[in-house]
């Protein structure tokens, strides 16, 4: 037996050699369709079969799910995705079994029908399966036997369904967003503190001497935060790209935390905080890491502590050396601040994790400034020194960030 | 003199505001935190609160719905400051009762201070 078949599938297929597949494992779909209305022999069957039950597996195989209705009365073509996806448990599943798995308002028997009518495939659509969104798509498939062409009772009509999982890709896209949210508001703000504190300097002629230092100061600062945020940029390309790399040299590790503690002083005392370096004896003059580095990981993790503080509060940043088995120089940098939840202390480290305080799904989430590449790049920079770096923290305590590394 | 009530996380910007605010004759007090912006609006009973929209502990929408809903604070004319305009965000605050939503990076410092003045003559 020698079908041929024509078709008219739209572009629904994920790639072009999946279609060509599907199609001959449709055609086995069919002829078994027809073998039984036919009462072909087994044996005529399976010498028809074998290279078509490869290319069944395949389409049984897809990642996307793939259904195909032959009229809305006979058993469909259900691949293995699809029962996923809905959820179907029934190993021969009918067309009620596949209506049942999707929502009520996806009236698929009514599709159906339009998408034979019509003869062309419907429009996308995106459906909510509880948790899961899926993108449905449903086009015609007309097939005939060769010879006889024209013949309207040698074609059959088919309703391919194509279901794609896309909830994954839409939370990737949201997260996606979500970075580009935080780098307008990591980049706007520094750029709208410079641009109003030169307006500032320019048009108010009656500054006092010392509110235009606080201008100048400020415009100093705001450009270094800009650059700063280039730079995360550039750092996180640099990991991506495998490319990050550190230079250890001897380094005053006293003198790096007190430096970058300095920094922040102003910051602190605005907010009445108590910012306080602890260096123990312990710690040698000089330790093998990249001070740059070491410094960036300081300069993130007491901004944040900064960020994360309330008025009153205290931030102690504190040295040691730990002498067990190989020797470790241990930093932490301890807050009183408002904490972090325990379901989202896991998360920290990752890329572009921020804090999110949004309570609704789609909800534009509050962004803090200055956590979203951080932690992450700290992270990396810890690792680049054979380091660790751990969180600890209870909401309404206190965040205490430590990381050690070997020298 | 009329007294305003910065609440911004923005150390840098909530200067740069308070600088133009001050030279031109209003008293100000700053807050970095939604707790102490709340805090500091009872305490300080000001005129104006221009309140940010992004705080590390409570989200500025929170915080004017606080505002608004306690009898001591809910006169208080209070205007959000954002780097966020998004149409949910802004017709969110209004809804609940914001005078004005101020784009951070659209306005001068002066523009703030003439959004001030004229938050004052229709209180």
């Amino acid at each position: 037996m020698n079908l041929q078949i024509l078709l008219n599938l739209p572009v629904i297929l994920p790639s072009l050699a999946a279609i060509c597949l599907g199609v001959a494992a449709l055609g086995l779909f069919i002829e078994e369709q027809k073998l039984k209305k036919e009462r072909v022999s087994k044996k005529d069957f399976e010498t028809i079969s074998i290279h078509e039950q490869i290319a069944q597996n395949v389409l049984e195989n897809l990642a996307d799910g793939i259904i195909m209705i032959d009229g809305v009365n006979e058993l469909p073509f259900v691949n293995a995705s699809a029962k996923k996806i809905l959820r179907i448990k029934a190993n021969k599943p009918k067309l009620a079994d596949i209506v049942n798995s999707l929502p009520p308002t996806f009236d698929l028997k009514k599709m159906v029908e339009q998408t034979l009518t019509e003869n062309k495939a419907l429009e996308e659509q995106e459906i909510k399966l509880e948790e899961k969104t899926l993108k449905v798509n449903l086009a015609p498939i007309i097939l005939r036997h060769s010879g006889d062409e024209r013949s309207e009772e040698s074609r059959i009509s088919l309703v391919c369904l194509v279901i794609k999982d896309v909830t994954f890709d839409n939370s990737l896209s949201i997260v996606k967003d979500d970075f580009v949210n935080m780098m307008i508001h990591e980049l706007r703000a520094p750029i709208t503190a410079v641009k109003g504190a030169s307006k500032i300097l320019v048009t108010n002629k009656k500054l006092s001497r010392e509110e235009r230092e606080k201008m100048l100061t400020l415009i100093h600062d705001q450009s270094k935060r800009i650059l700063d945020q280039i730079s995360s940029l550039l750092d996180l390309a640099k990991i991506q790209a495998s490319k990050f790399t550190i230079q250890k040299t001897p380094s005053d590790i006293k003198k790096l935390i007190e430096q970058v503690v300095e920094v922040f002083s102003v910051q602190a005392k605005n907010k009445k905080i108590e910012l306080l370096a602890k260096i123990d004896k312990s710690v040698p003059k000089e330790v093998m890491l990249d001070p740059i580095r070491i410094g960036q990981v300081l300069n993130n993790l007491i901004s944040n502590s900064v960020k994360f503080t309330q008025e009153k509060g205290k931030i102690t940043v504190s040295a040691q050396l730990i002498q067990s088995g190989t020797k470790k120089l241990t930093v932490s940098v301890a807050d009183t601040g408002i904490g972090i939840p325990k379901e989202q202390q896991g998360e920290l480290f990752s890329k572009f994790y921020q804090i999110d305080s949004g309570k609704n799904a789609g909800e534009i989430k509050n962004h803090v400034a200055g956590t979203g590449l951080g932690l992450f790049i700290s992270k990396q920079i810890i690792d680049a020194h054979g380091g660790i770096i751990t969180l600890d923290s209870e909401p309404g305590k206190g965040t205490t960030i430590t990381f050690s590394i070997p020298i | 003199m009329a007294k305003i009530l910065l609440v911004d996380d923005d150390q840098a910007l909530a200067t740069v505001f308070q600088t133009a605010l001050k030279n031109a004759g209003f008293q100000t007090v700053v807050a970095y935190d939604g707790k102490s912006g709340l805090a500091k609006a009872k305490s300080e009973k000001p005129d104006i609160i221009l309140l940010d929209q992004v705080l590390p502990d409570i989200e500025g929408s929170e915080v004017l719905k606080t505002l608004k809903s306690d009898p001591d604070t809910k006169k208080i004319v209070v205007s959000m400051l954002s780097n966020f305009g998004q149409d949910q965000l802004i017709k969110g605050a209004i809804n609940a009762g914001a005078a004005d939503y101020i784009l951070k990076y659209q306005v001068e410092p002066q523009d703030v201070v003439s959004k001030a003045k004229s938050l004052l003559k229709e209180k």
